[in-house]
């Protein structure tokens, strides 16, 4: 017979771990759908409303629980909530395939308002996994806190409701350090695993009739041969739901077509490969002819089929522009090592780069993947290149170093985090960096005024980028447009140069024909630019992604 | 009375969690590497939640009501003001320590994380402090006080990059969850007996709801006060 302190003990710990099981499978669903979507805030803000709303209903209703079944609840509660752990990522996936799948592919720019309605469905669809395990979670709480009280009148509550944070933040730590180390499956099914221990294991302490346990112990016995037949496919179901993001325009006929599509057209396609990063998703995807994309966070960084027009025009326009070859460079991201790659070029002229990224897979990746090494050519072996594993804000306010340029190659910010990096203040620190007659370059949401591929994003962000920088102090701001925009930039009152120099360097596509036709700033004149400018203090909303 | 109380306990989760959102949100621009300090924030305000929920034990019903007063009411300064003084504090370092130097993130991180502890110790106090005025005085039962707890939650996750960082900014956000603590207090000012409350509660209260009301009627000046004079200024 264990005494009162043991059993408050106990309890405290049951509403540690349950805590825990609630606030990490809800985020694990953020994850999923922030992954499928590109669109964190919503995915967050979504599931955590319906997770919390849920957890209120079922801390209200758990006061209806009788006094006398309360104990027998809770390994019930933590077998559902291994159940839905179990399905959880499984569902949004296949909910994911089927949307993507019944609906058509949009591929015109135009039809973003119903880019967004999917996006908006997918989000509520999987919801009901947010709604269970809220539901469940509030509930057991209540119950916890009705034993706690029962054992420790005075002080049951309080150390009840600890525990329960003490979970939270045991949830927090997972959420950092050990989720991004698997995959959402396999997150989702460790996790299951766990908590159908857990749930045997309160079988086990409140579970008093022989037939009640033998029951209990029936359902896991179900649950956990379900765990290891995923587990099983675990590679197999992973792979399909990558395929799946990249089928374009595909139309069914019929409902019925939707099991062979995913059973027989889906394998097919090439294998495709994913590293997860404390800090990002990275996928290579290989097309049929022998090509590959190379997504961030699912946003295309590059493509073999624009990639030289893409770093052609980011480094070598904004020279021709300014005729004058930096001699001390900084590249803030460009991970990928293309952009640095593109200066070298200049041999001598250039002295030294100085790179910023905050992942050191991707620099690792950059050094070492032949498919890298394709296009940047081993620049970040060059003894001209230094590598700051940093992340840019802090680099800039702590650096003292001058800068002929800086080049900013960050992802757009379809993420709430990247909205920061687009800000008149982030534009403020650059500026001080720069040497004076010194340029920025920036890769940005911009530029592209007549064949905008961010049409749709009520302009905000075409022209936020332009006006910050102005704020931020810069007098000539000009953009100019490729595969998407640029914008270069210069304290100094000067326009851009005229025609094409031939610096006598090789270049695949950069000739006076292409560097006439990516000017755009003579089409789009300065006094159009209206809009918001974009504040740390007062970010604008992120950028709405294109694909879906 | 009921009615007036359910209202004072979404209004209380709803600024707590502001004050957290808006504590992560000026570490990620202070500190940089936004993953890990908006995570390590998250982290220590639930870990002070757990704190301030074992610190009532210390205090029994009775004392609950006033306590969730002053509760309030250093809540309704400290609040407001923690990004505005986390930025002074940055300010002041840099004129000191070198930037970047292993001292200066240690003492900014360290001011950063008493910062989040003590809003994150103050809310954690509140539930319990809800859950026994909401049984012993209110005739609300444990759960409906956590379901209630829970909306003021709900709502302010939904308002924050909305309504809050996108249309108020860093500091206006605070500065509305500061208008809820200072409503909070006046209602359970209200709610309580004669003989719980004091007079000099209020005069507390009168300089919080100025300064709240001023953050939010020169929210861009002291935004872009901020903005260049604490936060640009003197970056090398």
């Amino acid at each position: 017979m264990i005494n009162d302190r043991l059993r408050m003990w106990t309890v405290i710990w049951m509403a540690a771990v349950s805590s825990a099981f609630g606030l990490v499978y809800s985020q694990l669903l953020v994850k999923v759908l922030a992954s499928i979507t590109s669109q964190f805030m919503l995915s967050q803000t979504v599931t955590l409303a319906c997770y919390i709303a849920s957890m209120g209903l079922g801390s209200y209703l758990g006061d209806r629980v009788r006094e006398a079944k309360v104990a027998r609840r809770l390994p019930q509660i933590q077998l559902y909530s291994s159940a839905v752990g179990l399905t959880m990522v499984l569902f949004a996936y296949v909910l994911y395939m089927f949307l993507k799948f019944y609906f058509v592919e949009i591929s015109d720019p135009r039809e973003r308002e119903w880019l967004r309605s999917l996006a908006w469905m997918m989000v509520t669809l999987a919801q009901p996994a947010a709604l269970i395990t809220g539901f469940l979670s509030g509930l057991e709480l209540n119950l916890l806190l009705r034993i706690g009280k029962r054992l420790a009148p005075e002080t049951g509550y309080s150390k009840v409701l600890a525990g329960s944070y003490a979970g939270t933040v045991a949830a927090t730590l997972i959420f950092i350090w050990v989720m991004p180390q698997f995959t959402p499956m396999a997150t989702g099914l460790g996790l299951a695993a766990a908590n159908l221990l857990f749930s045997l294991y309160l079988a086990w302490t409140f579970l008093d009739g022989e037939r009640e346990l033998t029951v209990h112990c029936a359902w896991a016995a179900g649950v956990s041969v379900l765990i290891a037949l995923l587990c099983g496919y675990l590679p197999f179901l992973s792979q399909m739901h990558y395929k799946s993001r990249e089928l374009q325009g595909v139309q069914l006929q019929a409902l019925k077509d939707f099991v062979p599509f995913v059973t027989e057209v889906l394998p097919q396609r090439p294998e495709m490969f994913r590293h997860s990063t404390p800090y990002q998703n990275a996928d290579i995807m290989f097309g049929a002819d022998g090509g590959f994309r190379f997504l961030l966070d699912y946003h295309p960084q590059i493509e073999y089929v624009w990639n030289a027009e893409y770093h052609e025009a980011f480094v070598h326009a904004p020279i021709q522009y300014s005729r004058e070859i930096p001699r001390e460079v900084l590249v803030l991201g460009g991970g990928d090592g293309g952009t640095a790659a593109e200066l070298l070029k200049y041999k001598e002229a250039v002295d030294h780069i100085d790179l910023v990224e905050l992942d050191p897979w991707m620099i690792h990746f950059a050094k070492t993947a032949p498919l890298f090494l394709d296009f940047n050519h081993g620049a970040f072996n060059d003894s001209k290149v230094r590598i700051f594993n940093q992340d840019a804000i802090t680099y800039l306010r702590t650096t003292d170093k001058k800068y002929d340029a800086v080049y900013v190659d960050f992802p757009f910010p379809f993420e709430t985090e990247l909205v920061k990096l687009f800000s008149v203040e982030f534009y403020k620190m650059t500026a001080k960096a720069l040497k004076p007659g010194g340029q920025l370059v920036v890769d940005a949401p911009a530029g592209c005024a007549k064949t905008d591929p961010l049409e749709g994003n009520s302009g905000t962000w075409r022209t936020s980028v332009m006006l910050s920088l102005r704020v931020a102090g810069f007098k000539t701001v000009f953009p100019f447009c490729s595969v998407n925009g640029f914008v270069m930039a210069r304290l100094d009152e000067r326009p851009p140069a005229e025609g094409y120099h031939d610096y006598g360097i090789p270049l695949q596509l950069m000739n006076a024909a292409f560097l006439e036709n990516i000017i755009t700033w003579k089409r789009g004149p300065e006094k159009r630019w209206r809009g918001k400018i974009n504040s740390m203090f007062k970010p604008l909303s992120p950028l709405r992604p294109r694909h879906f | 009375m009921r009615a007036l109380y359910a209202f004072v306990i979404v209004l209380v989760s709803f600024s707590c969690m502001v004050y957290e959102l808006t504590l992560a949100q000026t570490s990620s621009l202070l500190l940089g590497n936004a993953l890990v300090n908006y995570s390590v924030t998250i982290c220590i305000y639930l870990a002070g939640l757990g704190v301030g929920s074992l610190l009532f034990m210390r205090y029994n019903s009775e004392s609950a009501g006033p306590l969730l007063l002053n509760t309030e009411i250093v809540l309704s300064y400290l609040g407001p003001l923690a990004p505005i003084l986390a930025l002074l504090v940055e300010f002041s370092l840099r004129q000191v320590v070198m930037p970047g130097s292993l001292a200066y993130f240690f003492v900014l991180q360290s001011t950063m994380y008493v910062l989040v502890a003590l809003v994150g110790i103050l809310s954690g106090l509140e539930l319990p402090i809800m859950i026994s005025l909401g049984e012993t005085r209110f005739r609300m039962q444990s759960g409906a006080v956590l379901g209630l707890d829970y909306l003021g939650t709900l709502v302010a996750i939904a308002a924050f990059p909305t309504v809050g960082l996108g249309m108020l900014g860093l500091f206006g956000t605070a500065a509305l969850a500061g208008v809820g603590s200072w409503g909070g207090a006046v209602m359970t000012w209200l709610a309580l007996p004669p003989a719980q409350r004091h007079r000099w509660q209020l005069v507390l209260l009168a300089p919080s709801l100025a300064l709240v009301m001023a953050m939010l009627a020169f929210g861009p000046e002291l935004r872009e006060f901020m903005s260049q004079s604490i936060y640009l200024a003197g970056d090398k």
